[in-house]
């Protein structure tokens, strides 16, 4: 094996849905990964060096409960790496055992079974510290609140620019026919909807969606050796600010910054606003897709509600981002949430994102947030070359 | 400044979540089944081997299963332990028999309850079979199945067992 370059030569994936009573988790990562190896044109006993699984056991209320995967993937006897952590994350891991010449081909698999939480904020409201900052039992969201308020004072972009992200997001979402929560909103509605914790309002806010999500990565060799269309993976990042809220930076997305860092020194890109053809980037809240696209340089601090406004992020725009519609219109993922977003770069690259594709898709970009109450997050950057 | 009072080692601060747990098409007819008094299992297209209860895909080739095999409610001890401490909400008096029991025709085991035997003549190869609750009771639940007892029929001698536990695995 030779170390060298890393291609997606696969992707499989089920419709992302509010609810999908009717299918396990196990039946919902099979189908994903049936199709993956299809797509891959691979038979993963025979084929498959090791797979990655990402999840977190609080999301299923079972313990230890990632090591559930290899039967679903075809991958029984096989090295399993279990990541309890975004999609993003175990995409890097699978490059990098490609990258140092350990394996040919891993399989990578992350899916959202939220629909099973009855009682699912509680997911994050679990997570800030149990000394200082749970004991009051607030809704996790107004950590959200405090930082959009926060990021709009120190930036000078607005409510109404945030509004516009997820009018524009869910809007795009109608054209991807695997998005849970398209609509046609105005920024009016965003405004006008309940109040969650100001400034943000709920239609601000991303809703949980359930569904699989799995990708088959391969050496360079082999990657020329199948069938498929390879989109190469150029660089990689990830970075975690510290986990206080206390001595957080609540204005500026530096986990996001530093991500994207490195992932362009590696991609060997100086100028991102020129060499990125478009994005998806996190969208948890409105606010956050404004304030990553600042942190990833894509535009100038303070510039990306004006960029937002002026179209310049929309479909036809000459920077789209969230195309397939993010998270407030595909549905958040949990932490499958960076995977579809991978997965949208990938069906753009290779020409397959149907009504919705971009014209000048060469070089793309895609972004994780870990969300509440955390400040850490994962960068891709995918190319057709 | 030094502290010299007893530390405050800990706080209370609760954990719940609430969840369902879908249970999917494969587990759907297991519990439809278990429900009538029956207990299915799956056939493997590849390897033949049968799998109780079915699931989705061969664990040796990830193949999709969907030939339904009713199985018979009796079959072999593979191995068992005593439990000999209780648990949290424990409802069984210990000390209790757990164990592997290979039904009739079917190549991976269930787990249940083995009573009605003094422990101390609990064995690997025992033949046992179900005994069932009432089936008024009955629900989409492997309890229906109070739990499992000798049938009193000859054992399956040890060769046999290391044989058939050779062929059953799959590694």
């Amino acid at each position: 094996m030779s170390a060298g370059r890393v291609a997606i030569v696969g992707v499989g994936y089920t419709p992302f849905r509010p609810i999908t009573p009717d299918v396990s988790f196990r039946e919902m990562v099979y189908e994903a990964a049936a199709k993956a190896y299809e797509d891959a044109g691979i038979e993963p006993q025979k084929d498959l060096d090791a797979c990655v699984t990402c999840q977190d056991d609080f999301e299923h209320g079972r313990s230890i409960w990632n090591e559930q995967t290899p039967d679903s993937l075809g991958a029984v006897l096989k090295p399993v790496g279990t990541i309890p952590g975004d999609g993003i994350y175990g995409l890097i891991d699978a490059y990098m055992q490609i990258r140092s010449g350990l394996r040919n081909v891993v399989v990578v698999e992350t899916h959202s079974k939220a629909s099973n939480m009855i009682t699912r904020n509680y997911l994050l409201a679990h997570a800030p510290d149990p000394i200082y900052n749970k004991p009051l039992s607030q809704h996790p969201y107004y950590i959200a609140g405090m930082e959009m308020n926060r990021f709009l004072y120190e930036t000078g972009n607005t409510k109404e620019q945030c509004a516009m992200v997820a009018v524009k997001n869910r809007r795009n979402a109608l054209s991807n026919p695997v998005a849970a929560y398209g609509q046609k909103s105005a920024v009016e509605d965003v405004l006008g909807s309940e109040m969650i914790s100001y400034p943000l309002t709920e239609l601000d806010t991303s809703s949980h969606a359930d569904g699989g999500i799995v990708m088959v990565l391969a050496s360079e060799d082999r990657a020329r050796s199948l069938a498929g269309k390879p989109v190469w993976i150029k660089g990689v990042g990830w970075c975690s600010e510290t986990p206080w809220l206390e001595s957080r930076n609540w204005g500026e997305a530096v986990y996001a910054k530093l991500a994207a860092d490195m992932a362009y020194r590696i991609a060997k890109i100086n100028e991102p606003r020129e060499d990125i053809d478009f994005a998806e980037v996190d969208d948890t809240f409105s606010y956050k897709e404004l304030q990553h696209l600042e942190a990833l340089g894509l535009c100038q601090r303070g510039m990306a509600g004006r960029m937002t406004s002026d179209g310049v992020t929309q479909r036809q725009g000459e920077l789209p981002v969230n195309v397939s519609g993010g998270s407030l219109g595909v549905g958040h993922l949990v932490e499958a949430t960076g995977l579809q977003k991978v997965l949208e770069v990938v069906l753009q690259l290779r020409g397959e994102a149907g009504k919705r594709q971009l014209d000048n898709a060469r070089v793309g970009l895609a972004q994780s947030w870990r969300g509440i109450p955390y400040a850490s997050g994962a960068v891709a950057i995918l190319s057709r070359e | 400044m030094a502290e010299t009072r007893k530390p405050v080692t800990t706080i209370k601060t609760p954990v719940a979540i609430h969840y369902n747990y879908s249970i999917g098409a494969g587990q759907s007819a297991f519990m439809r089944a278990i429900r009538e008094g029956r207990i299915l299992g799956v056939r493997c297209p590849d390897t033949g081997k049968v799998y109780v209860p079915p699931r989705l895909t061969s664990v040796e080739t990830a193949s999709p299963m969907t030939e339904l095999v009713e199985l018979p409610d009796r079959g072999v001890v593979y191995t068992y332990c005593i439990v000999n401490i209780k648990f949290y909400d424990q409802v069984l008096d210990i000390p209790y028999a757990y164990g592997y029991i290979v039904l009739d025709g079917a190549d991976s085991a269930i787990m249940h309850l083995i009573q009605e035997c003094p422990v101390e003549e609990m064995r690997p190869g025992m033949r046992v079979k179900a005994v069932w609750k009432d089936p008024k009771e009955w629900t989409e639940s492997l309890e229906n199945i109070r739990y499992f007892k000798p049938t009193g029929e000859p054992d399956l001698p040890i060769e046999q067992i290391m044989n058939e536990i050779r062929k059953k695995s799959y590694a």
